[in-house]
């Protein structure tokens, strides 16, 4: 077998340029999918980071709370039900939250807003809110005062030390309505959440909305992302019907939905390329073996068997393939893990799109080595294919008539 | 007459010639289907949005689009629309008040943006009402009325003629609230609008908050090739108190969605037709060598170097061309046939303002684009073997 390898390999040089085309047009499909592909995987890696840090990987509501978030569907925070949560391994961090609409209104102006009521101190360490300040400072546990964010300090001409009001619905339909000191000004990434939050100490927002002793909702932070599955279905059963447990992909359909756009369109570009660039491989090793009839027969005559000869057709078939996927590889590999560890900036328009989704303005680029292992999978399939006419071929040839 | 040899010499190998167009008759046509149906649905997003949002062209006292600020009205408004009426070109002209509210039932409340409308110009503006589900459009004849979104109308939980109390802050600057009843409800592709918006009378709107002046004016022009003119006579007739937006301004992200769109496109483009012309350098690399002795020969009877690189050159262009044509015409039937039938995208992209189906419409400007990748393309991937054959002497060729 070492020798009808060499003979393959021989065979392969002796066309340097035929063969410098195939191994070229394998690495430049195999190149170009794979960084589209690790880009795109890395983007939405990004998005999943940052859509976590708004909605925590898993949430306990009350039952139906989440699809109308009605103020009237809160939950009892006592004892009870921590203790459930608590029961379940996985879990990192219990975030309980009360999440209310409100008109707020500055000294001209109002605009509606979102109320966020939580425990500074224990969600910040998992947000990082605090870290957005750009005025003045963070609520703690035992404040009065309220953080809002940066566009909406702007449009209702608020600074820190002012007062805001805010008028809403309360829990049962009461009335909600109270007088806050602005203690500090966070900038969200998001334009639109920049205009629209304030966050306040739990117990505040519980009064304001006269649901003392009620949350909307707990924000679970889990040791292990992959896990959020396994964890939801324990909590399901622990808590039962009255309540609704989900994860952050249930939250978030938008990045499943966006994911899945790109992969179609992904996947048709990826398909065109391939095919393109597969009819190329077979036309190329179909030239290979049907130019050289006479060669095969003559080797047949001094004693190859057929079987050899179609060996050596394999061969040099797929050390085409292996040496354009490795060439492929050793261009790509470096690559992406050094994208992926320096992601370019994005400025300008592109920048601002990104940041408006929440997601940090990059080009990140995913490392999966399971995207690897495809395209090389894929191009073997190809080049196994393109050796079926060749094999053909030789079976049917008549030493006879060939050699003439 | 190279050109006319470089026909007959591709049809010498009539498989090989098949295989290669083949190929490209795939690449492009998928390219071009590809294409034109994301174009489609950046066109269709954007022609929703301006349709039954923004309309074409947007008049607002100056630094109202800055933070959208309920006290920035737009002075002197009837004078301003009598004046813009007299310019060319502009069909309607709808005000319309824009102010935050929250919008609460006994169920639930929400906070939105609520539009205060004049029926009769806005229904020539706007097709929100094609958009209804329930009910009907506003006019003048009902009580206090208020559209909703079916979104809305579910989170709290209303039906035709349910109540709910619109609070807002009036014009003096006190909180003041007052009782709307549903008269209609709409669905539009655009989710976030739907969330976030309510509809109702201009004067009603007006005795409620003590509001007198609107905050925009919406125009729709004649015909949308005519903005810019449109734009122009309207900034001109105006005093700087006034900003004049055209819908590239008021609508950003699908402006710059239709960039990132054509940015796509052209990558998508230009990988299938170097994927293509590795195919191509093959093929010609297998005629230079195969002819070797016919390009000798050529060379001795006086043809000139060039005179051969420039026929092969032909051929290889010939072949992509063939391939690039054929590929175009399949894929604008496809397009043809998914006009008529809709292509089903998902129904989960409300978020970002998209249809469930779309209807594709044939862009020629991609064609061209096409057209013009694979001519530029083409002569760079086929100038590489080409030039081997320059360097074919006519007595060593001819050897043997």
């Amino acid at each position: 077998m070492l020798q009808l390898l060499k003979l393959a390999w021989r065979n392969i040089w002796r066309k340097k340029r035929r063969s410098i085309i195939a191994i070229s047009s394998i690495a430049f499909a195999v190149i170009i999918s794979v960084s589209l592909r690790s880009l795109m995987l890395g983007n939405y890696d990004k998005m999943i980071e940052a859509g976590v840090k708004t909605t925590g990987f898993i949430q306990v509501h009350a039952n139906n709370y989440w699809k109308d978030k009605s103020i009237n569907d809160l939950m009892s925070d006592d004892e009870q039900i921590k203790n459930k949560l608590n029961s379940v391994e996985g879990i990192q961090r219990i975030m309980p939250r009360l999440q209310n609409m409100a008109l707020a209104t500055g000294e001209n102006t109002s605009k509606a807003v979102i109320v966020n009521g939580l425990l500074p101190e224990k969600e910040d360490e998992f947000t990082n809110l605090s870290n957005r300040l750009v005025k003045g400072s963070f609520i703690s546990e035992d404040s009065q005062d309220v953080v809002i964010s940066e566009g909406l300090a702007r449009y209702l001409k608020l600074n820190v030390a002012d007062t805001l009001v805010l008028i809403g619905q309360g829990y049962h339909a009461t009335i909600a309505a109270g007088k806050y000191v602005v203690q500090g000004i966070v900038r969200l990434a998001n334009p639109q959440m920049n205009l629209l939050n304030i966050y306040m100490p739990l117990t505040v927002a519980q009064e304001f909305a006269t649901a003392q002793g009620l949350v909307s909702a707990y924000m679970l932070d889990i040791k292990n992302e992959e896990s959020a599955g396994e964890i939801q279905t324990k909590l399901k059963s622990a808590l039962g019907t009255d309540y609704e447990v989900m994860t952050w992909n249930e939250m978030l359909p938008e990045i499943k939905n966006s994911q899945r756009v790109d992969t179609t369109i992904f996947t048709m570009l990826a398909s065109c390329l391939y095919l393109i660039i597969g009819m190329g491989l077979i036309g190329i090793i179909l030239m290979m073996a049907l130019e050289r009839k006479r060669e095969f027969a003559i080797l047949q005559a001094i004693g190859l068997q057929k079987s050899q000869i179609q060996s050596v057709i394999i061969y040099e078939a797929f050390i085409l393939g292996i040496v354009g996927i490795a060439v492929a590889f050793a261009i790509a590999v470096p690559f992406v893990l050094y994208m992926n560890a320096n992601p370019i900036p994005l400025t300008g328009d592109s920048g601002k799109s990104f940041e408006a989704m929440g997601v940090e303005p990059v080009l990140q680029l995913g490392v999966k080595p399971k995207l690897f292992a495809l395209m090389a999978f894929i191009i073997f399939c190809i080049t196994l294919v393109a050796t079926i006419f060749p094999m053909l071929s030789i079976k049917r040839l008549k030493i006879s008539e060939a050699i003439k | 007459m190279t050109s006319k040899l470089a026909w007959k010499n591709i049809w010498r190998n009539k498989t090989r010639s098949f295989v290669f167009i083949a190929a490209a008759t795939i690449g492009f046509a998928m390219a071009l289907f590809t294409l034109n149906s994301m174009k489609s649905i950046a066109e269709q997003r954007l022609s929703d949005a301006i349709n039954i949002q923004t309309s074409f062209i947007q008049v607002h006292k100056k630094g109202f689009m800055d933070d959208k600020e309920i006290t920035f009205t737009i002075p002197q408004s009837e004078q301003v629309i009598s004046k813009l009426k007299s310019i060319a070109g502009i069909h309607t002209i709808a005000k319309r008040i824009s102010a935050n509210a929250v919008v609460a039932s006994p169920e639930n409340n929400i906070a939105c943006e609520i539009k205060g409308i004049v029926p009769n110009e806005e229904n020539q503006i706007s097709v929100l009402k094609d958009f209804l589900i329930e009910g009907e459009a506003l006019n003048e004849e009902q009580t206090l009325p208020i559209l909703v979104s079916k979104r809305t109308a579910e989170k709290l939980k209303l039906k035709l003629e349910s109540k709910v109390i619109v609070t807002l802050k009036s014009a003096g600057g006190e909180i003041v609230g007052g009782a709307f009843r549903v008269a209609g409800i709409f669905v539009t592709p655009s989710t976030p609008y739907d969330e976030g918006t309510v509809i109702a009378r201009f004067n009603d709107l007006k005795e409620l908050s003590g509001i007198v002046e609107p905050h925009e004016l919406a125009i729709k022009v004649e015909d949308p090739s005519i903005i810019a003119d449109v734009m122009t006579a309207i900034t001109s007739s105006l005093s700087s108190d006034y900003e004049v937006s055209d819908w590239k301004y008021l609508l950003p992200e699908l402006f710059a969605f239709d960039g990132f769109i054509n940015m796509v496109g052209v990558l998508f483009t230009i990988i299938i037709i170097l994927g293509l012309g590795f195919s191509l350098m093959n093929t010609m690399n297998m005629i230079v060598q195969e002819r070797t002795k016919e390009i000798g020969m050529l060379r001795a009877i006086g043809q000139g170097k060039w005179s051969v690189f420039n026929m092969l050159l032909k051929e290889s262009g010939l072949m992509m061309m063939v391939g690039a044509s054929t590929g175009i015409l399949l894929g604008l039937v496809f397009i043809s046939l998914a006009s008529e039938s809709g292509i089903r995208i998902s129904d989960d992209l409300g978020f970002l303002g998209i249809r469930p189906i779309i209807y594709p419409k044939i862009n020629m400007s991609l064609v061209v684009m096409i057209v013009i990748m694979a001519t530029m393309l083409t002569v760079v991937i086929s100038a590489l073997p080409a030039t081997k054959a320059l360097r074919i002497k006519a007595n060593e060729a001819l050897k043997d």
